[in-house]
This record gives structure tokens, C-alpha cells and sequence, in this order.
């Protein structure tokens, strides 16, 4: 599992180890139960099977105990989403607006800068800081998925999709579009690129000229 | 046939109610909740048929000791082995589409030969 | 020929349904074999952009819509008759035209690859406003809808037809409570047809005006919503997956119980979870759209869960069946332990993305593609071959060789895994489904390459599939009636079963009524 780059993402992480653990879980039992009955009901001469077609106790239990279950994983999600969908008012806002086949970022002091497929642009966020994005599309549906923050939203035109990320460690993360688009789809990548807060007040200053 | 006003009952009563739940949990949300309460509306035409069609009907399948003697002499419907009316008809649909789109005298075309073939069919079925 | 063309008998109409699924199914496995070539390296050129955007757009509408789909209505057409003791489905010209429309369907989707801008290529979602661009040189996506249209207008025939011959055609004694599950599942099935297919049909037809005639109602430019279409379309399109499963549940359940020697455990609840199944599967579309922002996550994401519970009473159900049984490990019995072993790990990786945040990272990625085919592929495609071995005889007279088949299961179901195990990490690392290259990065070389491997495999089980039929046919070892010792009723005629299917009715006391 990618180590997480931001706040967000190892709440979701942890969500993603409770559910592993429960699958986990669960596979084994039901394939020991099936294994089981492969061998020790193998039919060899002079076996009988025995004929009954219900278990009224068991069956309720059955029903039962996977329903509390669900319920315990929807408790689990419930409590992990809501503050990862919650958005508050950061001062950093950057607008990122997908286009067939690149992205464009606009950071708040009107700096701009926008990548090809073949060169794909640099999202530049300070560590440790909440930076609120808002999403537009200028023609199709993309989708801006950051795999090292365990996160995506989509970009949809005629909508401003807005979400809260605190990145908290610095590199360089590879990201892309996920949403199906067309032709160059492949192609439509950009890199995050998480700097310390004074890199990114610096490069924000410099109106983009400085690379951190 | 009690099953058959059963499932559509339920079905249409379920259909309601997780309309209305998605209305309240979804914040009104219009195409979602128009899905659900026609459907749970199309299946409440169904169930309200059956359920006066149910008291009219003598089904044998329904009674568990009958025996073919007893259903025996029950018309249960006509059962065709050829007919050569389904396959044309379905090349009119396809000629009906595309000439929707692109050519407007095969959309004609295959929309006379549907009235064509229904008009054969119902001939056909008739005599049967 | 003219015969074939012309019939309206539905054990002929439901061997043509095979007959084309299997055609069908060969297609989209060459273009699947394409794909893996593809992307067996990175950064490949054997496809190019836009060949590779309408290989696996047609690949993906073939499977479900011209395989998968299809061949539950086939089989359906073939058994249900006889399984409750008809002599016919109650609309037989109905019927003939439902496998008509399907076939010039098929064939109508697969023509836009003859057109100058190629076949569809926005993949078997065709989303908007993605689906309106290239409206010139773009008649292959117009081919994809009125195909898919006319595919559909069979599928919902065929669902009527198949309602009403089971409620009113039943043989005396034959109540509803002693049905096949099969033929349960098959009701379930066609309801949710009804209930979800208009929607599919409006969300096309909306496009083909907007494509067409100037109206805009994806079109945000203009005022329409790109996200109506996706709630149109996954209304229709989350019912289509179980419609793609229930049948195979159905078939699942009739070669477990017969190979247990026992009937099945919990018939009640193996009913009653498969309208539960159906009913929720019409409340849960939009955990297809958990990233666009636009919708109810939790109502979605609640919902979703609770469909794993009627899934997981037909696991138990069909361990039950198999509990204290006598097993003897078939051919079509093989496929279905394979069935239960892969779909589960479908069914475990469902939970996992109704999770919203993990299908912040999940969706749209390889860990997505991994889902739905270990619950469409290792499931219903395991089923599809276990149900074809099964009921083989039943058609033909004639059976298919034993030896032979267990090559067939080792093949598919070890080049399966090899093929779809590795797409759950992929994901995880971050590729995405619908791309045509990857860079060579991290692990993504690697699992793609053991992929392209177990892909190969898959290639040969198939094709040692159809192998086996054709020396079968060559062969034509008699099967006679009953040539498994099954309990429905379809295994007391004769095989093939003659004209009007029975020749004298048995009487039906019970659910097993061949014991």
C-alpha cells in the first residue's frame, strides 16, 4: 500500500487495513468451510448423503451476524469519510482545470501554469498547510487522482468540485487523469510536488519563475 | 398466482419506500427519486391486475395435488413451430433506426414493412 | 436453414442464443488478447491510441451485453419450459424476435468498426459529454446506441415472455414453491430487467437527440447535466450486473445441489435473497459515482453494504447444499467450485469499494477492473461453462468428454487468477483502467507481464474448449435422459427433449420431482 502523503490519506488508509482485515477474514472461513467439504464429503462407495434442507437456528445466523457486520463497516466508513468530504476555508486555494489532455493550475496570487501531454505540469503544495482545490473541467469528464494522497475527485464540466488536502510530507508524486476522456487519456499526467512552506511562498512570490 | 400479487405488491411497496428515503437522505436529489417512484408506480399497475386477475384464475400449476387428468382439456394457448414474422421484424427495426439517423427512405421502408409483418402476424395468428 | 431462421420452438431459440454467445464470446476474447498484448510492456506501439479506445470499448459491450447477458436468456429460453413442465414460453414469436433483435444488435455495434471514424470508443459507459463529441465522423458511437437499443428491446421481451410462462404455464402440481431455483432466479432476473432497462434506453436515446437533433441535455455549455446521464445510465447499469449474475446463481445452484446428491439447503432463502438482491440492486447506482461530488454517498455506500448480505446467505446456502453431501467433482461441478471460489473474492473486493474512501483511490483503476471480473468473469463466465457442460447433453444427445473438461477448468481457472490477481495491486499502485500505455514505474512491468501470461492460458482453455465440442460432435456418445441423476424435470424427457417438450407429463409432488 503507497505510504500516504497527506493527512486524508491515512485516515483512508486505515480504512482500507480494516476492510483488507475483514476480507481477509472472512476468505478464509468460507474457503476452509468449502475445502472442508470437498474433502471429508468426497463421495466414495458406500457414502450416503444425508438429506436436509434447512437449519431454521442457523439460518438466522447467518443473516444476523453478516448484517452486523455491515453495519460495523458502514460505521467504520461513516466515521472516516465525513472529514475528508468536510470542507473548511483555507486560505490556499488553488483552481486546477482539466482539458483534453492536460491540466492547468491557478494558484492565488494569479500565477499559472499549464502542461501537455508530453510535458506534464507541476501542482507545487506546501507540507503541512490545508490547501482547498477546486476542480473544473473545460470539456469532458476527467478525474484528478492523486494515488499517494489515496484520493480522486472528478472533474466535471459545469460543476466546481471543491475538496481539502493536507499534505504531510514533502516529494514528488506522480499522479494522473482517471476518468476516461478520450484519444490521449493515457497521457493526461501531472506531478504533485509537495515543498516546504517556505519553497511554496517563495515560488508564489516569484510568480512561478522560481522552481522550487 | 398468490405469488405472483405478492412479489409485485412487495416490489412496488419497496419501490415507494426507498423512494422516499432516498428523497429525504439525498437532499431531494430530482432524477434519482423520479427512478424509484416510477418504478415502485409501474409495479403497482402490475400488482393491482393480478390481484383481480388472481380471483379469476384457475391456474393448475397452482394446486399441488392436481393430477393431468384433472387439468387435462385446458386450452392453454397456441403454440407456434414456425413463423417467419419475428426475424423480419427485427430487420425493420434495424432498418427503422438507421434510417432515424442517417437514411431517412430506409427509416420509411422499414417502418411499412413493420406494419407489414404485424399485419401478416396477426393474419397468422388468427387462423391458428 | 430456412428452418432455423424461421422457428419459433424455444429449444431451438435457445441453442441459436448459445450458439451466437459463443461466437460473440470468441470476439471479445481476441479483442481481450489484444489488450493484453498491448499492455504485456510499457510503453508498447502494437496498438495505438485510438485502435486500443475501441478494442476495449468492444470488448467490455461484448462480454455483457452480447455474452454474458445473453446466454442467461438463452439458457433460460432452453430450460425454463421444461424445468416447470411447458410445452412452449407463452409468446413463441416473441421469442424468436427477441434472439433476432439481439443478433442484429450485436452485429450492429460491431459494424461501426466498417465506419470512416471507427467503432464506439468511449468504453461501454459512454459517458457525456464524451459520447457527443465526433458527431460527424462518429457514426460508430451512433451504432453502439441503436445496437444496444435494439439489444435491449430484446432483453425486456424476452423478460415479459419468460415472466408470463412461468406464472401461468406451470404443469399441474408444479406450484411456485417447488420451482428450480434456476427458474426463481430467472423471474428475479426478468423483473429487474423491466425495471432497469427503460432507464438504459432513455439515457441512449437522450444522447442520440443531443447527437442528432440539437437538444442538450448533457451538454453543460448549454444548461444540461453530464451527471443526469451517468444517473440515467448506472440506474440501469448496477441492476445489469446482477442481471448478469442471478442466472448464474440459478445454474450455480442446480449443479451444486445435483453433485451433493442432496437438495438444496434453504430454498426459501435462496428465493427470498434473490428478490432481496434484485430489489437492492435498484437502490445502490450511484456508488458508481462516490468521486463526483454530486451525490448521497452514505445513502450509496449503506446500501451497498447491505446487498453483501443476501449474497452472503446464498454462500452458506450453497455450502450447506454441499454439507454431509456425497460430491462427486464433475466437470460442470468443477466450474462451479470455481465459481465459489473466484466470485467471492469479487464479492470481498464489493465491500471493500463501498467503501467511499477507499473508492477514492480505487475507482476508475486497475483494482476496479480486478472487481468486476472476478464477479463477472471467474463468476458468471465460470458458471456459463459449468452450465454448458451440464446441460449440454440435455441439448444435443450427446455429452462432452470428462477427461477433456477437467484440462478446460485447470486452464481457465489458473490462467484467470494469473490474469486478474495481479490488477488489485496495479491499482493500488496507482494505473488506471482505459489507458493504452503505462510508464514503467514501480511493480506495474511486472504485473503486467504475469497478467499477459495468464491471459495466454485463459486462450488455451478456451480453445481446447471448443475443441472438445467439435470432437463431441464428431464422437456422439449417447447421453440418454438422465445422464447425471439430476431431480429437476427437464431430466425426464428425452435429450434432446421432442416437439412440445414431454410426451407424457410426470406428476410434480415435490421439488425433486426426477427422485
Amino acid at each position: 500500500m503507497t505510504d500516504p502523503a497527506s493527512l486524508q490519506g491515512v485516515a483512508m488508509r486505515t480504512d482500507w487495513y480494516i476492510f483488507i482485515a475483514a476480507g481477509v477474514a472472512v476468505g478464509i472461513f468460507v474457503y476452509v468451510c468449502i475445502g472442508w467439504c470437498l474433502i471429508a464429503y468426497r463421495d466414495r462407495s458406500g457414502r450416503v448423503a444425508e438429506q436436509f434442507e434447512n437449519n431454521k437456528p442457523l439460518e438466522i445466523l447467518y443473516l444476523v451476524i453478516p448484517l452486523l457486520m455491515v453495519f460495523a463497516l458502514f460505521g467504520v466508513t461513516y466515521a472516516i469519510e465525513m472529514p475528508i468530504d468536510r470542507v473548511t476555508g483555507p486560505p490556499n486555494r488553488i483552481a486546477v482545470t482539466a482539458f483534453r489532455w492536460s491540466w492547468r493550475f491557478e494558484y492565488p496570487n494569479g500565477t499559472s501554469t499549464a502542461g501537455t501531454p508530453t510535458k506534464p505540469p507541476t501542482l507545487y503544495l506546501p507540507v503541512g498547510r490545508s490547501t482547498q482545490i477546486e476542480l473544473r473541467s473545460d470539456d469532458v469528464t476527467h478525474s484528478f487522482w492523486v494515488p499517494a494522497f489515496l484520493f480522486k475527485r472528478d472533474a466535471i464540466p459545469g460543476m466546481i468540485n471543491v475538496f481539502d488536502v493536507t499534505p504531510n510530507r514533502t516529494g514528488r508524486f506522480v499522479s494522473r487523469c482517471a476518468q476516461f476522456c478520450g484519444l490521449d487519456h493515457a497521457l493526461m499526467s501531472f506531478v504533485v510536488e509537495v515543498v516546504p512552506q517556505s519553497t511554496y511562498a517563495r515560488y508564489l512570490a516569484g510568480n512561478g519563475t522560481v522552481t522550487p | 398466482m398468490k405469488t405472483f400479487v405478492g412479489l409485485f405488491a412487495t416490489a412496488a411497496a419497496f419501490g415507494f419506500a426507498i423512494a422516499i428515503a432516498y428523497w429525504y437522505v439525498a437532499h431531494k436529489e430530482a432524477a434519482g427519486t423520479v427512478l424509484l417512484g416510477i418504478m415502485g408506480a409501474a409495479l403497482t399497475f402490475t400488482a393491482t391486475y393480478a390481484l383481480a386477475a388472481e380471483r379469476e384464475a384457475k391456474l393448475e400449476g397452482d394446486n399441488p395435488n392436481e393430477t393431468n387428468e384433472e387439468a387435462a382439456g385446458d386450452v392453454l394457448g397456441v403454440f407456434t413451430t414456425q413463423s417467419p414474422w419475428p426475424i423480419l421484424i427485427a430487420f425493420c427495426t434495424l432498418a427503422l433506426f438507421v434510417g432515424l439517423l442517417w437514411v431517412p427512405v430506409l427509416g420509411a421502408a422499414g417502418l411499412v414493412g413493420m406494419l407489414l409483418c404485424f399485419w401478416r402476424l396477426g393474419a397468422e395468428s388468427a387462423r391458428v | 436453414m430456412i428452418e432455423w431462421l424461421t422457428t419459433t420452438d424455444h429449444k431451438k431459440i435457445g441453442i441459436m442464443y448459445v450458439v451466437f454467445v459463443l461466437a460473440f464470446f470468441v470476439i471479445a476474447g481476441v479483442l481481450a488478447g489484444l489488450i493484453r498484448a498491448q499492455l504485456a510492456v510499457p510503453n508498447n506501439t502494437l496498438l495505438g491510441a485510438h485502435a486500443y479506445n475501441q478494442v476495449f470499448t468492444l470488448h467490455g459491450t461484448a462480454m455483457i451485453f452480447l455474452v454474458i447477458a445473453p446466454f442467461g436468456f438463452g439458457l433460460a429460453n432452453f430450460l425454463v419450459p421444461l424445468q416447470i413442465g411447458a410445452p412452449d414460453v407463452a409468446f413463441p414469436r416473441l421469442n424468436a424476435a427477441g434472439l433476432w433483435l439481439f443478433v442484429l444488435g450485436g452485429l450492429t455495434v460491431f459494424a461501426g468498426l466498417a465506419t470512416y471514424g471507427g467503432a464506439a470508443a468511449t468504453g461501454w459507459t459512454a459517458y457525456a459529454p464524451l459520447n457527443e463529441y465526433f458527431v460527424g465522423t462518429g457514426a460508430g458511437q451512433d451504432l453502439f446506441f441503436i445496437g444496444l437499443l435494439m439489444t435491449s428491446i430484446s432483453t425486456i421481451l424476452t423478460s415479459i415472455n419468460l415472466l408470463v410462462t412461468v406464472f401461468l404455464l406451470r404443469a399441474p402440481g408444479m406450484t411456485m414453491w417447488r420451482i428450480p431455483i434456476f427458474t426463481w432466479e430467472i423471474v428475479a432476473t426478468s423483473l429487474l430487467v423491466l425495471m432497469a432497462f427503460p432507464s438504459l434506453a432513455a439515457a441512449f436515446a437522450m444522447a442520440l437527440i443531443d447527437r442528432h437533433m440539437g437538444a442538450h441535455f448533457f451538454d453543460p455549455a448549454f444548461g444540461g447535466n453530464p451527471v443526469l446521464y451517468q444517473h440515467l445510465f448506472w440506474f440501469f447499469g448496477h441492476p445489469e450486473v446482477y442481471v448478469l449474475i442471478l442466472p448464474y446463481f440459478g445454474m450455480i445452484t442446480e449443479i451444486i445441489a445435483t453433485f451433493s446428491r442432496k437438495p438444496v439447503f434453504g430454498y426459501v432463502g435462496m428465493v427470498i435473497s434473490a428478490f432481496a438482491i434484485a430489489g437492492l440492486s435498484l437502490g445502490v447506482w450511484a456508488h458508481h459515482m462516490f468521486t463526483t461530488g454530486a451525490v448521497s454517498n452514505p445513502f450509496f455506500s449503506a446500501v451497498s453494504f447491505l446487498i453483501a448480505v443476501p449474497t452472503g446467505v446464498k454462500f452458506v446456502n450453497w455450502i450447506g447444499t454441499m454439507w454431509k453431501g456425497a460430491i462427486s467433482l464433475t466437470v460442470p461441478m468443477l466450474f462451479a467450485v470455481g465459481f465459489l471460489l473466484n466470485f467471492l473474492i469479487g464479492g470481498i473486493t464489493g465491500v471493500m469499494i463501498a467503501s467511499p474512501p477507499i473508492d477514492y483511490q480505487a475507482h476508475d483503476s486497475y483494482f476496479i477492473v480486478q472487481h468486476f471480473h472476478y464477479t463477472i468473469g471467474g463468476g458468471s463466465l465460470f458458471a456459463l461453462f459449468g452450465a454448458l457442460y451440464f446441460w449440454f447433453p440435455k441439448m444435443f444427445g450427446f455429452r462432452l468428454d470428462e477427461r477433456l473438461g477437467r484440462w478446460v477448468f485447470a486452464l481457465l481457472f489458473l490462467g484467470f487468477n494469473a490474469t486478474f490477481i495481479p490488477m488489485g495491486f496495479m491499482g493500488m499502485e496507482g494505473m488506471a483502467r482505459r489507458v493504452y500505455t503505462y510508464p514503467a514505474v514501480g511493480h506495474l512491468p511486472m504485473l503486467n507481464a504475469i497478467a499477459t501470461l495468464g491471459s495466454a492460458l485463459m486462450a488455451l482453455g478456451a480453445i481446447l474448449f471448443f475443441v472438445e465440442v467439435l470432437l463431441a460432435v464428431r464422437r456422439r456418445i449417447p447421453a440418454g435422459d438422465n445422464p447425471w441423476g439430476a431431480y429437476t424435470l427437464e431430466w425426464m424427457t428425452s435429450s434432446p427433449p421432442p416437439e412440445f417438450n414431454f410426451e407424457t407429463l410426470p406428476a410434480v409432488r415435490s421439488r425433486r420431482p426426477a427422485l
